[in-house]
């Protein structure tokens, strides 16, 4: 018997209904399809809020994160009362205010190479709203092994990119996917991520809704969807395209010669473990409260912030500001005899600058600041501002 | 030929959209190892696809005076 709604059901999709192509034949796959959103962050909150009013039957939601103050300002999913709760749950909780129709399952854990399989298996459709490019291959290839598609969008600063991968076709075979747009992932450190570059809020309210009307188009048929397509938009200029992408031959996991048949250690792949990784991890390092003593103490001791100036003005530790990009131009102005304490926001660039420092003009008087100053902002100083 | 940036290529090069002026026509592989002379960062981009005019193509597609390259590197947040 195929699937049935109530008169309040009826009632409440009738929008949907009464639209020719999509009508209750639509509503009907929409209420027997599974989707897993993997992420409920800037893409997450938008795909979550328009999945479950749509009326998708059951959907899951994979996030380890909690709410905290600084995602209210895009992931419009969650309320204040929200920070500090898990993130699955806060979303749980509102979206089934929204629609009691809808099945939710949460997953209160990173999805990993060891529990993607087992997770994404039960659904017909994913959609990563995820962080980082780690995840964002394992997503995909977890989607490629278990034939499932993958509805994708990513973001950053004021630029999205949406595209639809791992689609079945009507000859049987898949639409590209991720590796076929991405072979490689960029060099660790090079593309930074939302917090260490900033978004607008709008743009993943504008992506991640594209990304819920893909989701919908490829549950329900209706349209064309964005499978073998790009769409990228900077919404700074409103340049947009929609570029069209072919398979890559090369591509491991379905190309002419496939290598790889399972996950693997994506942390890896990404470089995440890289040499660089290392050596910013060989600096001298002082920790907070190592710094709060130098200073109660009356310690001589130089103090150097390597953040930009915009930064400084959201929260400082009164140090003297010489922006990474330009550290070069300052090294007159740091001391050789005194110990030098350099510090950023979480003390990745600080560490680049003393590696600067050390290897191209010999000083040994540096340290970084362990954590920088969100750190300091946590543990001695609460009235800082995080950012 | 037009350019246009997306991303770390925006960045990189500090405009949204620009012409580059080749002597003869390029080939992707060719536009990309001069873009790495002039801007060494791309460097580290190099596997990047380039899309010409609407289309993403291989390395080694022959680009033309009036032809779009549309530089897309990728990107991570959510």
């Amino acid at each position: 018997m195929s699937t049935q709604f109530s008169k309040e059901e009826l009632e409440r999709y009738s929008r949907h209904l009464i639209i020719p192509e999509f009508n209750i034949n639509g509503q009907r796959r929409l209420k027997e399809s599974k989707v897993l959103v993997v992420g409920s962050g800037g893409l997450g909150s938008p795909l979550l809020l328009y999945l479950t009013a749509a009326g998708v039957g059951k959907i899951g939601i994979v996030d380890f994160d909690v709410v905290d103050e600084s995602n209210l300002q895009r992931q419009v999913l969650f309320s204040q009362e929200d920070i500090g709760i898990p993130k699955v749950e806060a979303a749980k909780k509102r979206l089934q205010g929204l629609n009691p129709y809808v099945i939710f399952e949460t997953y209160n854990t990173q999805l990993t190479s060891t529990n993607a399989l087992d997770i994404i298996k039960d659904y017909d459709v994913v959609a990563d709203g995820t962080d980082n490019f780690p995840t964002r291959y394992l997503v995909n290839d977890a989607c490629v092994l278990l034939d499932k598609v993958n509805v994708y969008a990513s973001i950053y600063r004021f630029e999205g990119q949406v595209s639809v991968f791992n689609y079945l076709l009507e000859d049987g075979t898949r639409g590209p996917n991720y590796r076929d747009l991405f072979p490689e992932p960029p060099p660790p450190g090079l593309v930074p991520s939302c917090a260490e570059g900033g978004v607008i809020g709008v743009l993943p309210g504008i992506m991640g809704t594209l990304q819920a009307n893909e989701v919908i188009k490829v549950i329900t048929g209706v349209g064309d969807t964005l499978s073998g397509r790009l769409f990228v938009m900077d919404a700074a200029s409103f340049e947009t395209r929609v570029l069209k992408l072919g398979k890559d031959k090369s591509n491991p996991l379905n190309g002419e010669n496939p290598t790889q048949k399972e996950l693997i250690d994506y942390e890896q792949f990404c470089g995440i473990k890289t040499t660089e990784r290392v050596r910013q991890a060989e600096v001298k390092e002082i920790d907070v409260f190592q710094l709060k003593s130098l200073s109660e103490n009356k310690e001589t001791y130089q103090l150097i912030d390597v953040r930009e100036p915009y930064e400084y003005e959201i929260a400082n530790l009164e140090g003297d500001l010489m922006p990474l990009n330009a550290i070069e131009e300052f090294v007159g102005k740091i001391s050789r005899d005194r110990k030098v304490v350099i510090h950023c926001r979480s003390g990745v660039r600080s560490a680049k600058a003393i590696l600067t420092l050390e290897e191209k003009y010999g000083f040994e008087n540096l340290y970084n600041l362990k954590g920088g100053i969100l750190d300091y902002a946590d543990k001695v100083d609460k009235t800082l501002a995080k950012y | 030929m037009e350019i246009l940036t997306f991303g770390i290529a925006f960045e990189i090069i500090g405009k949204r959209r620009f012409q580059f002026n080749a002597d003869e026509s390029l080939s992707c592989a060719q536009l990309k190892d001069q873009l790495i002379k002039k801007y060494p960062e791309l460097g580290s981009l190099s596997s990047v696809k380039l899309a010409v005019n609407g289309e993403y193509v291989e390395d080694d597609f022959l680009i033309l005076p009036d032809h779009e390259v549309a530089i897309i590197p990728p990107v991570s947040g959510g």
